[in-house]
């Protein structure tokens, strides 16, 4: 078991940037090793909180579902609603990242499909999905210098 | 986008420099030898290498574009060195001289291995784009967004005729339909998780097409900070990347030089002018008025063709042959900042924390 992976991953970007970088004096060589320092730092961010932002996500589109649920009729159908009733039971086969990030991959398309729905029959619902996405996009920023 | 993997061997830079070198010396039937080689940083859909040689006892630089094993852009290097002869024959741009195209099955076989394009070198300015933010390219920054939008006015302005590249470029009915219909597939095909920030930005687009362009002109399709050489005089010294070229609608390369991505600071366009300025600029130059309207749509689909790279990109890291870090750079915290700017441009009740509202 690795302490601290994140902390590690980290600590190996910089350990590139003040080591390697520095003795290298190819100028390909030393972008590579920049842009290596910069992707370590976001695998740092998103190990440390991967499975939590995608429960996050996945709770979050299962409850529009159940909003959904409330206003989808004969009038205003929704083709999509044995793949969504599927989703809002299921939960992750494990907790290991590529099982939750499967079960991510079931939600987006679920909310990609509810999001044409609401477009056309709920603005109120169609905003609510827009909000998920801006919390999403928010708990996933990367924190490093703009690129 | 097909993307193709190529011939790859472990070579030494000296080995492709002496490559080059008795290449160049066959082409232009003298002596020819190796003094320098090294490889260019930043190009993601071809390897670049700076060369110098011995020609004739004289030094001459030439920069080499190889196809790479696997690439960002998969794009046709015939289709872009006839576009760099174009502009450079025209003299409405500054571009590195092209030299010579090898695509023969014959030279494949040899030592270079892969489709390559010579140009000469561009000896003044650098490209970088972070080279800007220094305090003393502070009072250059002017400018050089005069020129940067000055000469992409003048391009706006000049027929595709003009230029000659209606000779081996299509020529779409609706630019942009058809530009969409392209990179909507590309999102399609190569995004390895849903994307539902660009599905709702490509339901936009289409919904809100706007009318067929009234004026067509050759579309540089990466004309951004970074893809310019400047000097330390504040000069635009040349315009490379020409990979994505094709012939369109001129507010195609005026937003996508807007785009928020090609700047740290939202309300600058491309770390060089505020982006009005840089519009006003522009209309000057190219005599061109902009439709507002049909500019909130190219704003848009700047930064969904954008995203449609950064998602290609990714699939080209987790699924290529080259493992190039410039590749998962666009498609992991590129494919997160794209995203940001679209929500905050498209979705309800925007606080325009990542990007200024549409122009």
């Amino acid at each position: 078991m690795i302490p601290h992976p994140e902390q590690a991953l980290t600590d190996l970007a910089v350990r590139i940037t003040t080591h390697i970088v520095p003795a290298t004096t190819s100028t390909f060589a030393q972008a590579d090793g920049q842009l290596l320092t910069v992707l370590l730092v976001s695998m740092a961010q998103d190990f440390e909180r991967a499975v939590a932002n995608r429960m996050a996500d996945i709770n979050e589109i299962k409850t529009l579902i159940q909003t959904l649920q409330k206003h989808v009729d004969n009038n205003r159908p929704f083709s999509n609603m044995d793949q969504t009733n599927a989703f809002l039971r299921a939960e992750p086969l494990s907790l290991k990242l590529s099982d939750v990030n499967a079960l991510h991959a079931q939600g987006f398309d679920c909310l990609i499909e509810m999001q044409i729905w609401a477009e056309k029959h709920n603005q109120p619902l169609n905003l609510s999905i827009w909000q998920l996405l801006r919390r999403h996009s928010e708990r996933n920023k990367f924190q490093i210098p703009a690129v | 986008m097909v993307k193709i993997k190529k011939k790859t061997t472990m070579q030494t830079l000296t080995e492709i420099g002496t490559a080059v070198a008795e290449y160049l010396a066959q082409h232009w039937d003298c002596a020819c030898t190796l003094i320098q080689i090294e490889q260019i940083p930043g190009g993601a859909s071809r390897e670049t290498y700076y060369v110098l040689l011995n020609r004739e006892e004289q030094n001459q630089a030439v920069v080499l574009r190889r196809d790479p094993a696997s690439s960002l852009i998969d794009t046709d290097r015939t289709h872009e060195y006839r576009t760099y002869q174009a502009v450079h024959r025209s003299g409405i741009m500054p571009v590195p001289e092209p030299i010579v195209l090898e695509t023969s099955q014959a030279t494949l076989s040899g030592k270079l291995e892969r489709p390559f394009s010579i140009m000469s070198f561009v000896a003044q300015g650098r490209a970088s784009p972070a080279g800007l933010d220094t305090p003393e390219m502070k009072s250059r920054l002017l400018p050089l967004g005069q020129q940067k939008w000055s000469l992409l006015g003048k391009l706006a302005a000049t027929s595709p005729e003009t230029l000659g590249v209606d000779r081996f470029m299509h020529w779409p009915t609706h630019p942009a339909a058809h530009e969409l219909a392209y990179w909507r597939d590309v999102i399609n095909q190569d995004a390895m998780h849903p994307q539902p920030i660009a599905q709702a930005a490509l339901r936009w687009l289409a919904h809100n097409l706007p009318n067929p362009s009234a004026r067509m002109t050759l579309v540089h399709g990466d004309y951004r900070t970074g893809n310019f050489m400047y000097t330390a005089e504040g000069h635009i010294s040349a315009v490379l990347d020409w990979e994505m070229a094709h012939i369109g609608d001129p507010l195609e390369d005026l937003a996508w030089s807007l785009d928020p991505l090609w700047s740290p600071e939202r309300t600058i366009a491309g770390r060089l002018l505020p982006r009005e300025t840089a519009l006003k600029i522009w209309e000057q130059a190219s005599g061109i008025q902009v439709d507002r309207s049909a500019f909130r749509w190219w704003q848009i689909f700047a930064s969904v063709k954008a995203l449609a790279i950064w998602i290609s990109s990714a699939e080209d890291f987790a699924n290529g042959a080259t493992k190039a870090p410039i590749l998962a750079m666009a498609g992991w915290p590129l494919i997160d900042r794209q995203n940001r700017i679209l929500l905050d441009r498209l979705a309800p009740e925007s606080e325009f924390t990542y990007a200024e509202a549409l122009i």
